[in-house]
């Protein structure tokens, strides 16, 4: 029991990892956080439904929901987040703070006046159960796990291995530094916002090809889960938001198994008070020249 | 007109959270979970006036310590958070307080409590607001008030002068959640209700809109936001979920263009006509 109760933690957290890791990057590299980042997923989702209803065929809905995702998040990053990159000091955390979080207002209340404000059928699903060795696992959760172990491989070896990867990192430590060494800044922002959006974007899909539902305003809880994961796992670290996922997930299994589903988020709460009372830098300290 | 005295009186109660709001962003913690301090004001309240026999006149100053208390304990929890870590712990709180709240059936479980005494009146809650508005604006002007600032400005920078940052970020938040209890308990008696929907992210969000739309860099700027951001939906009637967009809309103006909202343009649109005149 106990052991299911862990494999549908360990399921489930995959989606939290993408949302953490988009999460993590955007903050690397900008030093703000984009509280809009979830509902990207929400966007991309919403984009998908509305294509199949419109009659299309799923290859190009999903080809519909790449391009409206990157153009919704190209918006909020010109609207939100570049006007605070001018400020220096508090200014420039807490405009975009205020900014992204009235962009996340937006999104999901454009998306609950255009299909209504309830959960609705995604037209996707996975929801089948297969049994691997006595347990019980959903397979759009199997799906979304090995998607996302996937999609955060084949990150850390952009940001670890690859030339722009450097860049990134260039970015992330010292923003004029790298643009004295003549990399262009704005453009290194602009494509690392555009590939978090991408992975909010799937990760959107991935709820609604699992759970088979998907509502405007989902986004809150992923993007609770995505922050604690963050947090906890350490600030600034791809395989720290993994862990922080990981553990999220596994804390919220355990907490529904032991005190009921109505209780999920208590233990993702206190997971996250009694990581930053112990250790406030997260689990894997990031060294500083990462 | 009874319509709009029940809508102005509710923007009334709001803005004495609102006010408590300020408080607390001025210091430099982000509250987006200030509905958590509104319910526990509403929850203490009811429960003493109800299963115990208090009366309200003793239970709502109870329920006022209590905010102080909850908010306090909260702020020592906290020491340490900036910005965005503290408003991704007050987003954690709400979410996880509703949960906690409706599972207790004690307290009327996911129904809420539904049998609070009526006493809330109309010149008692102006009289609150007011109080809490003075006391608020005058203590914005003392040296205390300039320590504040000085730490919602740059913590590090005012510990170096002496501002005794940690004794100050638990007194003033404590303050601003005995301010939000204060709201939860007058509407909990009010309308008879406190229920855990009271204590939820939606509430507090707004909350945190009337305060940056309104201008976070005045006493001023919250209350207008209130009223303002209360009473316009009214008047033209939306859809809530309109609303919502409007707001979040408004949210990203005042981020870019208006950093002080509300009242900083007004005051900005002032300072233009005495100019000119």
């Amino acid at each position: 029991m106990l052991t299911q109760q862990l494999l549908n933690g360990v399921l489930s957290s995959g989606v939290y990892a993408l949302y953490a890791v988009g999460f993590t990057m955007i903050f690397g590299i900008m030093g703000v956080l984009n509280m809009a980042h979830a509902d990207f997923g929400t966007v991309a989702a919403f984009a998908i439904i509305w294509a199949v209803s419109a009659g299309l065929a799923p290859i190009e809905a999903v080809l519909i929901a790449c391009v409206v995702t990157l153009v919704v998040a190209l918006l909020v990053e010109r609207l939100a987040l570049r006007p605070g990159r001018r400020f220096k000091g508090d200014a420039a955390i807490e405009m975009p703070l205020i900014g992204t979080i009235g962009a996340g207002m937006i999104l999901q209340n454009a998306a609950a006046l255009i299909f209504g404000n309830k959960a609705i059928v995604f037209p996707f699903n996975l929801r089948a159960f297969v049994r691997i060795g006595g347990f019980l696992a959903s397979k759009g959760l199997i799906v979304s796990l090995v998607a996302s172990a996937v999609l955060l491989a084949l990150l850390e070896i952009l940001v670890t291995r690859t030339g722009f990867g450097r860049q990134m990192r260039a970015v992330a430590q010292n923003r004029d530094a790298a643009e004295i060494m003549g990399i262009n800044s704005e453009r290194v922002i602009l494509i690392t916002f555009a590939i978090t959006a991408a992975l909010a974007g799937i990760a959107g899909c991935l709820v609604g090809l699992s759970y088979g539902l998907v509502s405007p305003y989902m986004a809150v809880s992923y993007a609770i889960k995505g922050l604690v994961a963050m947090i906890v796992g350490g600030v600034g670290s791809l395989p720290g938001a993994v862990l922080g996922a990981l553990l999220i997930g596994g804390v919220e299994a355990l907490t529904v198994s032991q005190f009921g589903s109505q209780m999920r988020d208590v233990g993702v709460f206190v997971v996250l008070m009694a990581v930053l009372a112990i250790r406030p830098s997260g689990l894997l300290r990031v060294p500083a020249n990462r | 007109m009874e319509f709009w005295s029940t809508i102005l009186l509710s923007a009334t109660i709001a803005s004495i959270a609102a006010t408590g709001l300020f408080l607390q962003i001025r210091n430099g913690q982000m509250n987006v979970g200030m509905g958590v301090f509104v319910g526990i004001g509403g929850y203490v309240s009811g429960l003493l006036s109800t299963r115990g026999g208090m009366s309200p006149a003793v239970s709502i100053p109870v329920a006022l310590i209590a905010g102080f208390l909850a908010g306090a304990l909260y702020a020592a929890l906290t020491l340490r958070l900036h910005h965005w870590f503290f408003a991704v712990t007050t987003l954690s709180l709400t979410i996880a307080a509703v949960a906690v709240v409706s599972q207790i059936s004690f307290i009327g479980g996911a129904l809420g409590m539904t049998d609070i005494p009526f006493v809330t009146s109309a010149p008692a809650i102006i009289a609150a607001a007011t109080a809490i508005f003075a006391l608020t604006w005058a203590l914005d002007r003392s040296a205390t008030g300039l320590r504040i600032r000085a730490m919602g400005d740059d913590q590090e920078l005012a510990e170096v002068f002496g501002v005794r940052v940690k004794r100050l970020r638990i007194a003033i938040f404590g303050l601003g959640s005995a301010m939000a209890a204060l709201s939860g308990a007058l509407n909990a008696h009010r309308f008879g209700t406190a229920q855990p929907g009271d204590l939820a992210f939606q509430p507090s969000l707004l909350l945190f809109v009337y305060v940056i739309v309104g201008g976070k860099n005045s006493v001023w700027g919250s209350v207008l936001g209130t009223f303002f951001l209360y009473c316009a939906p009214e008047i033209i009637k939306i859809a809530p979920e309109a609303e919502l967009l409007v707001f979040g809309a408004l949210m990203l103006i005042v981020s870019v263009w208006m950093p002080n909202g509300i009242a900083g343009g007004l005051q900005s649109v002032l300072r233009f006509v005495r100019r000119r005149g």
